[in-house]
């Protein structure tokens, strides 16, 4: 008998599958252990029962990896479908009730379209768009560059007989073909310009209802651009939403899109609307502050912000912002702050259909993503209005400088 | 896991729990309603089409309709709010289009392929797709072809294996990038593991990949942007989800993939009120909630200085086993955000409740 047979004399066996040595299998070392994938093995061994069953080790197992990696994928569970148990009386009461809700509108709303005849249908029959003409075939497997189409060559005519017999319309349509087709190929290879997308949205013939269930899509794909840093396309998306319904959430939102893009101007435009619309609107108000500072109408800046306190004397955000332009007008006093690399401050969340206007104006640092404060760009230049400049601190959400 | 923390996490909740006497393929919602369509085959091989309304916490028939053959898939995508017309596409490779208020005799009806129609698509109506509204349909006889309802008996596109190309069959087919009236493609997935990505514009192949598995479904995030996402799902429980905004000359489009089971991922459905969220249905009986993260860059150069995508990440958000058997087929409510319904092959079909999407 060998050395290594002693300690499985001594009772330390392995477990049958991963060889996983038995004294691990002890709360005293899960808790210690920080190697994922040995817990995972450890999981995996105490679910299958084939060392016995200890449901509260494999709980305590499952605690720990769950600390330390909690997208594990062992820690992934077949269960069934929640049930009423699952939720607290109030929950399932909300759930239940919003459903019966929505169900009573549907039941009313459908009965009024039932009344709504086909006659707006044929107006909106003769509005779409021409069926594709090509009806071609295309093969499945293609080179991967667009096929050349073989080039004729042009025999340039030489001598006034020729010239005769030279078409003019033909040679200029086939200028034209050949210019569509080098067009195409560019737009193919490199998708570097925008999308064109129609910024207005063309409702004849729908309801009420339709409309709103229109415009709040539009509205939803502007938030989703948003999100991901396209303000340009979120800024699209907000126009088309207004387009079919005007409302002062999204020109809320509009403006703040423009205002990541530096359009002050059309910020400007939109905070006014909603002002028209819902006056001493919080966010708008705000926002304006930003835009006026940025354009240096600081008086303007002030009175929004005051404007902002006598509604919200609590507001952290709008006290700060004030006493920093107080001090800049004071004495233009440089900052030093870094210029050139982003500060992490504060991201204003932006409306969606249900939040309205609940959330507030809180210094918090909005997660956007599952826990990671990952923050979208917005990259002001300051520098190009002078290092004198006192940096705005309206700056609404800045990344820290990539260079990972 | 403390409950308190897993109650944090959306829930899906049962709500409604209807046996039919049939095989269901397919289940919509009918947009703008609280009613839903099952679509499936009856035992003596007819097909079958039962319109239900959701009424509290039951299912009330309202109608059903029998059709000659049992019908595979269907969809609303490509009728207007007002007329809700219902394609489908069955067995024999027929499309139809029907009103279901006069279910008789189809607004539509050519037979497209030699043989069944796997998978449907439509783009242009109910406000969502710029452009003419168009329906796509993908055959196990290989071929994907595009139709618009005003033009009879032809498709206005046909995609279809060259000359001596083995045909494969073509099990899914979607919409996408139809954020204009020019601009349009169709993802097709195949049983050997190719996508296709096919442009209607320039009508050229855009991209291919083949992803080992065969490819079970997939579905843009929204079809009606500039294309931002693609998800394709496959046999032996993968899924991959694809950034479609920068395409690399040779490397195409980056993804991340994730294993969600060891059985087949028959379909994968996007929250049409958050195209972040997806939810995807197994072979064994299960449904998986995901959310995808973005990168802190979608896009960076590569050491040739072309641009080149960056996938994000995936995290599991929920997942619950509702059957022994595979759910083919899953909808999401347009109108009431985490309202779903899906038809299993245990001749079941379940109306769900998933709650808290909003504080995702």
């Amino acid at each position: 008998m060998g050395d290594e047979s002693v300690p499985y004399l001594l009772g330390e066996g392995t477990t049958k599958t991963y060889q996983i040595p038995i004294s691990h299998l002890d709360y005293k070392f899960i808790e210690k252990c920080t190697d994922v994938k040995h817990l995972e093995k450890i999981l995996r061994v105490l679910r299958s029962g084939e060392e016995g069953c200890y449901p509260e080790l494999t709980l305590a197992c499952e605690k720990r990896i769950e600390c330390l990696d909690p997208r594990s994928r062992a820690l992934r569970k077949e269960k069934p479908a929640a049930t009423a148990s699952d939720f607290t009386a109030e929950e399932w009461e909300a759930i239940n009730s919003e459903l019966m809700g929505w169900l009573t509108e549907m039941n009313e709303d459908d009965k009024k379209s039932q009344l709504l005849r086909t006659d707006t249908l044929n107006e909106r029959q003769d509005n779409l768009p021409p069926i594709r003409c090509s009806s071609s075939c295309l093969p499945t497997s293609q080179n991967k560059k667009l096929q050349n189409k073989q080039r004729s060559k042009k025999n340039i005519p030489r001598d006034y007989s020729e010239w005769d017999k030279f078409d003019v319309e033909k040679e200029c349509s086939k200028i034209d073909e050949d210019g569509e087709e080098s067009n195409s190929k560019a737009r193919f290879s490199s998708r570097t310009s925008l999308p064109m997308i129609e910024k207005k949205i063309d409702t004849t013939g729908m309801t009420k209802r339709e409309k709103i269930f229109i415009a709040t899509r539009e509205k939803e794909k502007g938030n989703e651009a948003f999100a991901t840093g396209d303000y340009l396309e979120a800024v699209t998306y907000y126009t088309r939403s207004i387009s079919v319904i005007p409302t002062a959430a999204v020109y809320n939102n509009k403006a703040l899109a423009e205002i990541k893009l530096q359009d002050w101007d059309n910020a400007l435009q939109d905070c006014e609307k909603v002002l028209d619309m819902e006056p001493g609107n919080i966010k708008a108000l705000m926002r304006r502050a930003t835009v006026h500072s940025h354009l240096q109408n600081y008086q303007a800046a002030i009175e929004d912000l005051n404007n902002v306190l006598s509604v919200e004397p609590e507001n952290s955000r709008a006290k700060k912002s004030l006493l920093e332009i107080e001090e800049k007008l004071k004495g233009l006093k440089p900052i030093s702050e870094p210029q050139g690399k982003g500060k992490k401050i504060l991201i204003e969340e932006i409306e969606d259909a249900e939040s309205g206007e609940g959330k507030g104006e809180d210094t918090e640092e909005c997660e956007r993503h599952g826990g990671d404060t990952r923050l979208k760009s917005c990259f002001l230049n300051f520098e190009q209005n002078s290092l004198n400049r006192v940096q705005s601190l309206f700056i609404l959400c800045l990344t820290e400088s990539k260079s990972k | 896991m403390s409950a308190a923390a897993g109650l944090e996490r959306p829930q899906v909740v049962s709500h409604v729990q209807q046996a039919l006497s049939y095989t269901v393929f397919d289940c919509k919602w009918v947009p703008r309603s609280a009613r839903l369509l099952c679509l499936g085959s009856a035992a003596r091989g007819t097909g079958l089409v039962q319109l239900y309304e959701l009424h509290g916490a039951r299912l009330e028939l309202l109608r059903e309709i029998e059709k000659p053959k049992p019908i595979k898939c269907g969809t609303f995508g490509a009728t207007s709010l007002q007329q809700r017309y219902l394609a489908t596409g069955d067995f024999d490779g027929n499309l139809n289009i029907w009103n279901l208020e006069a279910p008789e005799i189809p607004v539509y009806s050519v037979k497209g392929h030699k043989e069944i129609i796997n998978s449907i698509d439509g783009v242009g109506g109910l406000g969502i797709g710029e452009g003419a509204p168009e329906i796509v349909t993908g055959s196990r006889d290989g071929t994907v072809k595009v139709w618009d309802p005003r033009q009879n008996d032809t498709p206005v596109a046909n995609m279809e294996p060259v000359q001596g190309e083995s045909k494969r069959d073509c099990w899914t087919v979607a919409f996408g990038n139809a954020y204009n009236q020019e601009e349009r493609v169709v993802c097709a997935g195949y049983d050997n593991g190719d996508i296709k990505l096919f442009d209607l514009k320039t009508m050229s192949l855009r991209w291919e990949t083949n992803i080992k598995n065969g490819v079970c479904s997939v579905e843009f995030d929204r079809k009606d942007i500039n294309m931002n996402k693609l998800v394709a799902t496959s046999l032996e429980g993968k899924f991959h989800v694809f950034d479609m905004r920068t395409q690399h000359p040779t490397k195409g489009f980056a993804s991340v993939s994730e294993k969600a089971q060891k059985s087949t991922i028959w379909q994968v459905r996007h929250l049409p009120q958050n195209r972040d969220i997806f939810m995807t249905s197994g072979g064994s009986g299960s449904l998986h909630l995901w959310k995808y993260e973005y990168p802190a860059q979608r896009s960076k150069k590569d050491s040739e200085g072309s641009e080149m995508g960056v996938a994000g990440s995936i995290s599991l958000l929920q997942n619950v086993t509702l059957s022994t058997q595979p759910i083919s087929s899953l909808d999401w409510s347009p109108d009431k955000k985490g309202l779903c319904v899906c038809g299993a092959f245990d001749q079941t079909v379940r109306v769900l409740i998933v709650t808290k999407l909003n504080k995702i």
